[in-house]
């Protein structure tokens, strides 16, 4: 890797769509751009959804035209499977040491043809898609677009891990650090048939020191998982978060796209969302996390227009409806026939029989105590802080807040997208609960920022 | 005030109805807790109507405080309405027989002191009491006059693990039917007497098989009264038994198979915290199965007894329990629900009676001797 001048690179920390924003952005003033995320992909959530809200186009469309851009940008250098170790200096000159794990197959030779996954002989749940039956082999591609697009190997299997679950590496004398070819792993003999010889389970970790005036932290959040046992998640299999559905709902989803329940596979008749979920005192989010309800409403229009005939039911208590065209998105989620319910149910109790689940709840609007019965419930789940944020801000020496975001310098119009440290900038959910647009609107007055210190 | 005093709760409130979709007397369509604090909200709540029937229809579970987002603890609010409204004049008849009752004869039952005592005297061969105990065995009005099996059992099931333990001879009501009126300063006084009883009893330990007497002496006296038991331990038989279990030893055999549900009593469970003795109990007698409801543990439902419920509205906490048995045990097969506390118990005995039903109920003091 060529040194280049400190004075025009900037660090982007996250790639999902604030991160990639910002990056594509810094690339047109000029400036070098070192884009790093600790996944096998960029893209972050808005990768994995399958619409965007209130226009409901396709999310993947939206996004994978920019992935593309970014990765054939001369002046952004995709680092991915990358952690941030330690920060030195200050604005204008930050010496940043990076780690990049091993992912054991060489993204530059890899043809993405596959052969390696079909003789994969270990199967393991999805990181995102487990709860919805969603799966995938040690050896693996994160999602259809991923970029770099190439294949990843689980640490689990490179470190002989998944031995007893019929891994084929695991249990030689020697460390795979010290071979240079592999005589035991199938991906590695299937590759090499190909001619692409691309699967190198002998990787090293790669520690990476560059130079940078300034920092755009874009870590993005996480969707709340809520306790096990709250409203029936985690025991009964047909309670999901939006999350989940969404991946139901999308055609590059564990189901292609056809919205069924995770315990039988058939298509729910009655579907039921309660918004505010993580928002209660035992789950501990104090904040409203803004893109549930227009989330839901979306869910709702999308499953309508799949098919009309299913019923669907949205519990809220507070509608937020807040930004450009929202309010219009949900009375369309009304005119399809979704029944909006004010009140927010107390239990959700499996019929073991079926699977189908009763909501008890109180119409606020008749006082009365009601329940009803559904076969898919979908929690809407808030949005909480990366949980590797902790850890960032403790490399990069900025404060967080008392929900685990960073924090602003001097928040609500003091100096927004700013840390306490000067040089290092923020954008999207690494501040606090964000949409898209958002998300895209802060990453490119961040980028801004970033290009002025000196 | 009250709006004074609750005005975080009143404020905080949302009105979002998770407490009115949880609360077992909601379900019977005559008493609604968002409603109530709706009411609070608007400054409406001096009205007699109000406040001579709403604050009198709750059970004090405290399901709500649970469910609630903002962690509310709505059954605070309600027994100051109850306090208030006794304060203003307003007195419902049944809620005054109560007090009657325990004012004359220091037992909410209306009979006298003496009958509370005489259970152990059918039993046959008698109950082996040691006058040098340092373990007093309280019994409670509940147990002892209505509902003497759980006494006998308990007296029982302590001889058979070779515990040794004394009882007072006129044991008086702890006052919780006092305290959930909210009549603090009567309820203190009874306090007082009866810690100065149990300290010329010379125990070291009080063991109780009423859920709402144990509530009653390690929550609601230190806390509310202001009443300490220093240097006395006081614990509810689950935790005797279920804290001294290995492998079952001491206890009896199920004589045969039987497939039990445990009902989480408010006091003991969601207001204590003691959920797993009493499994631990159950699970160590042979021949025992226990099999879960879906809601248990703190989010366990009421039966309908608590609170002064049985008291003021009989018919209701009936319906209650009713509903809870045909929605959560039911579906469940099983032969029996075991619980550990006696208004539970007397509450599932009626309800199921009323429904025909072939399930038993039984205390878990018994079920070593089945």
């Amino acid at each position: 890797m060529n040194k280049p001048d400190s004075k025009n690179s900037i660090l982007v920390i996250g790639a999902g769509i604030a991160g990639i924003e910002a990056s594509l952005n810094l690339a047109a003033y000029g400036i070098k751009v070192y884009l790093v995320d600790d996944t096998p992909s960029i893209g972050g959530i808005m990768a994995r959804l399958d619409k965007t809200f209130p226009t409901n186009d396709c999310s993947i469309c939206i996004e994978a035209p920019k992935m593309y851009e970014v990765q054939k940008n001369a002046n952004i250098e995709v680092l991915t499977n990358c952690e941030v170790r330690r920060v030195d200096g200050a604005a204008g000159n930050f010496r940043v040491r990076l780690v990049q794990k091993g992912r054991f197959v060489d993204s530059a030779k890899c043809k993405g043809c596959g052969k390696c996954v079909e003789v994969c002989p270990v199967t393991v749940p999805d990181e995102m898609d487990a709860k919805i039956g969603g799966t995938r082999k040690l050896i693996y591609i994160p999602f259809p677009q991923s970029v770099p697009n190439s294949y990843a190997i689980d640490n689990r299997c490179r470190y002989g891990k998944s031995k007893n679950e019929g891994a084929c590496v695991g249990g030689c004398i020697i460390d795979c650090i010290q071979c240079r070819e592999c005589p035991i792993a199938k991906c590695v003999k299937a590759c090499k048939e190909e001619g692409a010889d691309a699967v190198m389970l002998w990787q090293k970790d790669n520690t990476i020191d560059i130079e940078v005036k300034s920092i755009i932290v874009a870590s993005g959040l996480e969707v709340f998982e809520p306790p096990t046992g709250f409203y029936g998640y985690g025991h009964y299999k047909n309670v999901i978060t939006h999350l989940q559905f969404e991946r139901l709902m999308n055609a590059g989803g564990p189901t292609q796209g056809d919205i069924v329940r995770p315990s039988d596979k058939s298509h729910p008749r009655k579907i039921a969302w309660i918004q505010c979920v993580g928002r209660e005192k035992s789950c501990g989010i104090p904040y409203c996390s803004k893109v549930c309800c227009m989330v839901a409403a979306k869910q709702n229009i999308i499953t309508k227009e799949h098919d009309e005939s299913v019923e669907t039911f949205v519990f809220y208590n507070n509608m937020k409806a807040y930004g450009k065209g929202f309010h219009e998105f949900y009375r369309r989620a009304m005119e399809l026939g979704a029944k909006y319910i004010k009140g927010k149910p107390s239990d959700v109790i499996e019929n073991s029989r079926t699977g189908s689940l009763a909501v008890r709840y109180e119409d606020i609007e008749t006082g009365e105590v009601n329940e009803i019965e559904v076969d898919l419930l979908v929690l809407s789940a808030g949005l909480v802080p990366n949980s590797r944020n902790k850890k960032l801000a403790k490399t990069l020496k900025v404060a967080m807040d008392e929900t685990g975001f960073f924090k602003e310098n001097g928040s609500f119009g003091g100096d927004p997208l700013e840390t306490c440290v000067k040089g290092i900038y923020l954008c999207g959910g690494a501040i606090g609960p964000a949409d898209i647009s958002e998300s895209v609107t802060q990453a490119i007055a961040a980028s801004l920022k970033a290009v002025l210190i000196k | 005030m009250i709006t004074d005093r609750f005005k975080e709760t009143i404020r905080r409130c949302a009105q979002c109805g998770t407490c009115t979709a949880g609360c077992p007397t909601s379900e019977q369509g005559v008493f609604n807790i968002r409603r109530m604090v709706r009411t609070l909200q608007l400054d409406l709540h001096e009205d007699k109507e109000f406040l001579a029937k709403i604050p009198w229809l709750c059970t004090l579970c405290e399901r709500c405080s649970v469910l609630c987002y903002e962690g509310l603890e709505i059954p605070k609010l309600v027994k100051a309405l109850r306090e208030h409204a006794l304060k203003n004049g307003v007195k419902p008849e049944k809620a005054m027989m109560l007090l009657e009752a325990i004012r004359r004869a220091e037992n909410p039952y209306t009979s006298k002191t003496r009958t509370k005592n005489t259970w152990h005297e059918s039993v046959p061969g008698g109950v082996r009491m040691s006058p040098n105990a340092d373990l007093l065995y309280w019994v409670g009005c509940t147990s002892a006059m209505m509902a003497p099996n759980i006494p006998k059992a308990a007296a029982g099931t302590l001889n058979n693990l070779g515990i040794e333990f004394k009882m007072l001879d006129n044991e008086p009501c702890c006052a919780e039917p006092l305290i959930c009126f909210g009549l603090l300063d009567e309820a203190a006084k009874i306090a007082s007497k009866i810690l100065q009883k149990v300290r010329q009893a010379k125990v070291k330990r009080i063991v109780t098989s009423c859920s709402g007497c144990y509530y009653t002496f390690t929550r609601t006296y230190p806390e509310v009264l202001g009443v300490k038991f220093t240097d006395i331990e006081i614990l509810h038989t689950s935790q005797l038994v279920g804290q001294g279990i290995k492998d079952g030893s001491g206890l009896a055999k199920a004589k045969k198979p039987l497939k039990v549900t445990y009902h989480d009593p408010c006091t003991l469970g969601r207001l204590s915290g003691i959920y797993d003795d009493p499994r631990k109990v159950i699970q160590a007698i042979e021949g025992v199965t226990l099999v879960e409801m879906p809601l248990i543990r703190e989010l366990a439902t009421c039966c309908g007894s608590g609170g002064g419920m049985w008291t003021y509205d009989y018919k209701t906490a009936l319906e209650i329990c009713a509903a809870k048995i045909n929605r959560e045990v039911v579906p469940l097969g099983v032969d029996a629900i075991v619980t550990s506390c006696p208004s539970c118990y007397l509450n599932f005995k009626r309800s199921l009676a009323k429904l025909k039903s072939s399930i038993k109920i039984y205390d878990l003091t018994e079920l070593g001797g089945l």
